[in-house]
């Protein structure tokens, strides 16, 4: 089983550490796809199959947030989980990010070990590669 | 400034790079600021919220390029894309900025933080920022890094 990954934020350094740190962490990957906003990783939701989405909040065009209520509006995106990677620190946000259907937050800096425990905390037990 | 949130602001600028680049720093005297450099990158943001102000931060163009190495965890011998320095210092600010605020004002309250932006600085403009008095300055791995943080 491997999963495709969707990674969407503005910075090209934060999509290679994410997408590094995912290799470290041995998380099994399937095609990996890459965003530097909300707008653009709606057309990729649309039209490939995305497993796992990890998304910045703060970006230029559309923000992970309005991405994510796009997503909600949508009878198949609504289903696809969401992670968000921030460097966010407020509760209250976070809160409300869970209540708009948003999985799990980790906060920037991220190691492999915060991916792994994340990954199988959203999609469940998997078998590393 | 209060001399707590003063300290707190240092300890968490040491320990982004630490956490964030792997880049020992530690607070020095602006007078002690000096660099070999002839360029220079200010990476700068703004938030709003509980409180609204800016945050910004000075580096040596060098620095940038460690910073951004060691981030991605690549060798220098592999070059880096142009902008990739740039962005490290942007995300290193961010990181920053989230933490102050967060370490300043409770995991209650809310911020909404700018797209952070960078503009080169030639060492003439260096020197000029290393005469204004509310910089606080750091050594990281023997470069001068000024950071500010303005309510």
């Amino acid at each position: 089983m491997s999963f495709n990954i969707l990674i969407v934020d503005d910075s090209k350094t934060i999509r290679s550490v994410i997408k590094k740190t995912l290799e470290i962490a041995n998380i099994p990957l399937g095609e990996i796809h890459e965003a530097e906003n909300g707008s653009e990783a709606l057309k990729i939701l649309q039209s490939q199959w995305i497993d796992l989405v990890f998304a910045d909040i703060n970006m230029p065009v559309m923000s992970g947030i309005e991405m994510i209520e796009q997503m909600s509006r949508d009878q198949i995106l609504e289903k696809t989980p969401v992670i968000i990677v921030s460097t966010e620190g407020s509760k209250t946000r976070i809160d409300d990010l869970f209540k708009m259907g948003v999985k799990a937050y980790i906060r920037k800096p991220i190691t492999p070990e915060m991916i792994r425990n994340v990954v199988r905390d959203v999609m469940g037990d998997y078998d590393e590669k | 400034m209060k001399n707590d949130d003063r300290a707190l602001i240092i300890k968490v600028c040491c320990d982004v790079f630490e956490q964030l680049a792997f880049l020992f720093a530690e607070e020095i005297d602006m007078d002690e600021a000096e660099s070999s450099s002839e360029s220079f990158y200010q990476a700068f943001m703004t938030f709003t919220g509980e409180q609204k102000g800016s945050v910004d931060i000075v580096v040596p163009s060098e620095l940038t390029q460690n910073l951004a190495y060691n981030i991605l965890g690549t060798d220098p011998t592999d070059g880096l894309a142009p902008g990739t320095a740039e962005d490290a210092l942007k995300e290193l600010l961010n990181t920053i900025c989230g933490r102050i605020l967060t370490s300043l004002y409770g995991d209650m309250a809310v911020f909404d933080l700018s797209v952070p932006q960078t503009i080169s600085l030639s060492l003439e403009q260096f020197k000029s920022l290393a005469e204004t008095s509310d910089y606080i300055t750091f050594d990281v791995e023997s470069n001068p890094v000024f950071f500010r943080i303005v309510f």
